[in-house]
């Protein structure tokens, strides 16, 4: 995944419909795996946000995140692009992911294993996946101060005083940026869903 | 009471929802109902540590992947057969001329010397490489016999007439098949040129090229073929009344050659092979046990082959090779002639280099440049009256003793910088326009 790596193919000179352009991308990765960090980079949140609701916790979500990645990358050279999305294939390796920590789990609690070990189906189920990628990403687009009280508050889930001493602000300035950043991440979402 | 603002109701409902996560939703007014869905979701924002040092854990697994599957090597270089034949002959800027015009060869590479004669070459007829160089003092003339499968041995031949060969004989349908004719270049070099007439190829078309040998007792040189590069015979063999071997073809590898016992005007012509081989050592060591001699031990090529030769009982040369990297045509470095670093006075640099430091002048022209040898480095002193020591050089020179070396610059009147870093201690040195000298003696 170095930099500087031609790993496009030919320049584009005219925007490729997505589709074409992740099928270069995937080719590229295949012939080259230092080119899978666009992929990567395209679908972290997707696969993050697809494991984190069928885990118990963060740790675990790391774990199968990170489990589902390098199963890609080592199994990337048997992708066939068949005109289906490159996130559905990761969707599946994660849904097996997923399943085998279950059976993993049931094997050393002795109780048996749920039986949803199957990709998930459900549309909006799959939607809502979606939806909370996008949501993701868009708060690395946030203003940095926002980010860091977004990141202090949900991720590390600080109280408003502690990250009021950490920032030098008042817990009513944190407050506001608070929900100025959720507002923001609000006309985000609907403009994306437009 | 004031009504609280929106900001602490939003709060508050994002406290209820970190403090107990399993819960519903916490009510909120309508307002501000979106956002805190949006709190709910913002629960499972990975970490940012998280996505780098996965991203940085794939980039290690996925260089390690490039690294631990390098596309495999065929241990045959592209475009070549396992036996190639090796013409040393004089001019052999006219003999790839010639290969042109009488048989529609293309050349592939073309290594010349300052002299203009070739230190190899190489040419594709019909999908076969024939290599060929000039001869010197090393490398004597060694013509070849070959036999040309075309796919019309009458035009062929007139073209080989009309690109200056000899006829030996004209076109004849032959009884074995083919209709054959038989010519000589003015390089020494024979060509048998046949087209099949009466027997039907094997799929892919016969060999456009194979060498032929007429040794003398070619039992004994099949025998030496099996034993040394694991040669099999193809078909039968006829012989003469007296026992002789008239014609047998054998296969090496991928590809065949032909023999004959020596009689008349077919007499062994020394020629020089070019065998790719699976594994060089090998098949040297086993060339040794069934007779041949060593005429070079395998050793790495700077063009990626391992290679060997070794001369047979019979006079045939023949250079081993096994390709282990796919690299192009080298560079032909013979030293590194100079470098140069920038001077806006050339005067009080040379003072500097010469007087001072006294580093030996190598050449110089007045005004321009002066060439000075640092531990046998040529550095080029070049005259630049726009340079105002931007981006100076940093030259550094490992020193066995750095207590002399601070004897030595103190004696000129030269002043240094000290210092030490892990392994080396240094004393430094700038010169009139910036760039610094580094003296470094390792610990």
């Amino acid at each position: 995944m170095g930099q500087g790596t031609p790993c496009r193919g030919e320049p584009l000179k005219a925007p490729k419909p997505e589709a074409e352009d992740e099928r270069q991308l995937i080719a590229a990765a295949q012939r080259d795996p230092s080119c899978f960090a666009e992929l990567y980079e395209r679908n972290f949140e997707r696969v993050y946000a697809f494991v984190v609701r069928r885990v118990r916790n963060r740790a675990e979500a790391e774990d199968v995140t990170s489990e589902v990645f390098h199963r890609a990358l080592a199994n990337l050279r048997r992708f066939e692009w068949r005109g289906v999305p490159f996130a559905a294939w990761l969707y599946r390796l994660a849904a097996h992911a997923v399943a085998d920590r279950r059976q993993q789990a049931g094997r050393e609690t002795g109780l048996p294993a749920p039986a949803d070990d199957i990709p998930d189906p459900d549309p909006v189920a799959m939607r809502q996946v979606e939806e909370r990628a996008t949501l993701f990403r868009f708060v690395n687009e946030l203003p940095p101060d926002q980010q860091r009280v977004v990141v202090m508050r949900f991720v590390e889930q600080k109280s408003i005083r502690e990250i009021a001493q950490h920032l030098r602000r008042s817990e009513g300035a944190v407050k506001q940026l608070q929900f100025r950043a959720l507002q923001s991440l609000r006309a985000r979402m609907r403009r994306a869903h437009a | 009471m004031p009504k609280r603002s929106l900001s602490d109701q939003l709060d508050q409902a994002v406290q209820l929802l970190l403090s107990r996560p399993d819960s519903l939703l916490p009510s909120a007014e309508a307002e501000l109902a979106p956002l805190v869905s949006l709190a709910a979701s913002l629960r499972d924002l990975p970490r940012e540590e998280f996505k780098l040092r996965l991203k940085s854990d794939l980039q290690r697994s996925s260089s390690m992947a490039t690294q631990a599957r390098p596309e495999p090597v065929s241990y045959i270089r592209e475009g070549f057969h396992t036996i190639t034949p090796y013409l040393i002959v004089q001019g052999a800027a006219e003999f790839s001329d010639f290969l042109k015009a009488a048989f529609g060869a293309k050349e592939r590479l073309r290594v010349p010397l300052p002299d203009g004669s070739l230190m190899h070459a190489e040419a594709d007829i019909g999908g076969y490489v024939i290599e060929f160089a000039d001869s010197n003092e090393q490398f004597p003339p060694r013509p070849c016999e070959l036999h040309l499968y075309v796919s019309d041995a009458d035009a062929t031949y007139a073209r080989a007439l009309a690109a200056g060969a000899t006829s030996v004989f004209a076109p004849v349908d032959q009884d074995y098949g083919d209709r054959e004719a038989y010519v000589r270049d003015k390089f020494g070099n024979q060509w048998y040129i046949a087209t099949p007439i009466s027997w039907t190829p094997p799929a892919g078309g016969p060999p456009a090229v194979q060498p032929v040998f007429h040794p003398r007792n070619a039992d004994q040189f099949m025998q030496f073929l099996k034993d040394a590069f694991d040669a099999e015979i193809l078909g039968d063999v006829p012989r003469s009344p007296e026992g002789a071997v008239l014609h047998v073809t054998m296969r090496i590898g991928d590809n065949t050659l032909e023999i004959g016992e020596a009689h008349g005007q077919f007499q062994p012509v020394p020629c020089a092979l070019h065998l790719y081989v699976p594994d060089t050592d090998a098949l040297y060591q086993r060339a040794l046990r069934a007779g041949a001699t060593s005429t070079e031990a395998p050793n790495d090529k700077p063009y990626g082959d391992r290679s060997a030769g070794v001369k047979d009982a019979f006079g045939f040369q023949w250079f081993l090779a096994t390709q282990l990297r796919d690299i192009a045509l080298p560079l032909p470095i013979r030293r590194l002639d100079f470098f140069t670093i920038r001077t806006a006075n050339l005067e009080r640099a040379r003072r500097f280099y010469v007087d001072g430091l006294q580093f030996p002048v190598l050449d110089e022209k007045k005004g321009e440049y002066f060439r000075i040898a640092i531990a046998g480095v040529p550095v080029c002193v070049d005259f630049d009256a726009g340079f105002g020591g931007q981006q100076p050089n940093q030259i550094g020179i490992a020193v066995s003793h750095l207590g002399v070396t601070r004897e030595a610059l103190r004696v000129r009147g030269i002043k240094f910088a000290e210092g030490r870093r892990e392994n080396e201690t240094w004393l430094a040195v700038k010169d009139p326009d910036g760039h610094e000298i580094l003296f470094l003696e390792e610990k």
